[in-house]
């Protein structure tokens, strides 16, 4: 997959992961390969940033299988800013997406709806 | 590369980074690594997954790859400079033949001393019951009288088998509980040290790199 599509929605995948539930480091990383294969460590950074701009709160959890984990809370302000982004994505993966069949209508010679 | 040296090349890339901030950086990474282990995953695999050092470092905002290095590399023992764990073999046989020569014999003995004290225990208390019973029949039936003390008022008889009965129920008790915890540690110490002795892969680390 195309490496600039990936860094474009990256941020709205963690917060959208984290919308959900809070996670920690290993988890979000987890939950996000699954779908979508990224250099897991592009996560770390872009957790920080957000978290620096106040979009999450890190909390430390006791963890059964070893040293407490941290875990990030997204915040009412991280929350609002999904919100902002999810409406974005929508609107422009129709417009691409308008785009993408009209050029095909074109080429066959149809009228684009 | 190693866990230990793939954070070691992190910090050094990250060393203009604030130090607050660099330690929260390398502290998240080797919480990754601690779950991603836990989840069965290999060193190498988990490095492969998270990129290259420098290519954290850079989306960090540190794109100068080359920083000077603001800490000692950790010190190498001779045996490892010449690709063998040599320091480590040495180590396990040593282990391996203190277990043989003291350890798993001290365990044993004190297992056996434990099992002596709990049968011990219940000798004493079956036969404290026993004399108790004997002493309640013994003005029904004159046989049983011979194996009482003699001279022992009946009273007197009463209260020692009593007495002798609480005692090994109770020392009983014990020392089963005792001889159980006895068996659990004494497994738990065999079980480590066999693993140490044939050097057999460790827990997951549960410190940071200096």
């Amino acid at each position: 997959m195309n490496i600039q599509f990936k860094k474009g929605v990256l941020e709205l995948c963690v917060l959208s992961v984290l919308s959900r539930k809070d996670c920690y480091g290993y988890e979000l990383v987890s939950d996000i390969s699954r779908h979508i294969n990224i250099s897991e460590g592009t996560i770390y950074p872009l957790l920080k940033r957000l978290k620096d701009d106040g979009l999450f709160t890190t909390y430390l959890q006791e963890s059964s299988e070893g040293p407490p984990r941290k875990y990030y809370a997204i915040s009412d302000r991280g929350r609002a800013y999904k919100e902002e982004l999810a409406g974005e994505w929508r609107d422009f993966s129709a417009k691409v997406n308008h785009i993408i069949d009209g050029t095909d209508a074109g080429e066959k010679g149809m009228t684009p709806s | 590369m190693t866990r230990t040296m793939y954070l070691f090349r992190l910090r050094e890339l990250l060393a203009a980074m604030p130090a607050a901030d660099r330690e929260e950086v390398l502290a998240d990474i080797n919480e990754h690594f601690d779950s991603a282990l836990q989840q069965g995953e290999t060193e190498q695999e988990i490095i492969a997954r998270l990129g290259t050092p420098e290519s954290i470092a850079v989306q960090y905002g540190y794109t100068d790859a080359v920083n000077p290095p603001t800490v000692a590399p950790p010190p190498v023992s001779a045996s490892k400079k010449n690709g063998v764990g040599a320091d480590r073999i040495c180590g396990c046989i040593g282990f391996g033949f203190f277990n043989i020569c003291l350890g798993y014999p001290l365990v044993f003995t004190f297992i056996a001393v434990v099992f002596a004290l709990v049968v011990s225990a219940i000798a004493i208390g079956l036969t404290g019951a026993l004399y108790l019973i004997l002493t309640l029949i013994s003005p029904l039936v004159p046989l049983a009288q011979d194996s009482l003390i003699t001279g022992f008022p009946f009273a007197a008889n009463l209260f020692a088998g009593t007495g002798a009965a609480s005692l090994g129920i109770l020392a009983s008790i014990w020392a089963i509980k005792l001889f159980g915890l006895c068996i659990q540690v004494s497994v738990k110490y065999v079980v480590w040290s066999f693993r140490w002795t044939f050097c057999m892969k460790p827990n997951p680390p549960q410190n940071n790199p200096a």
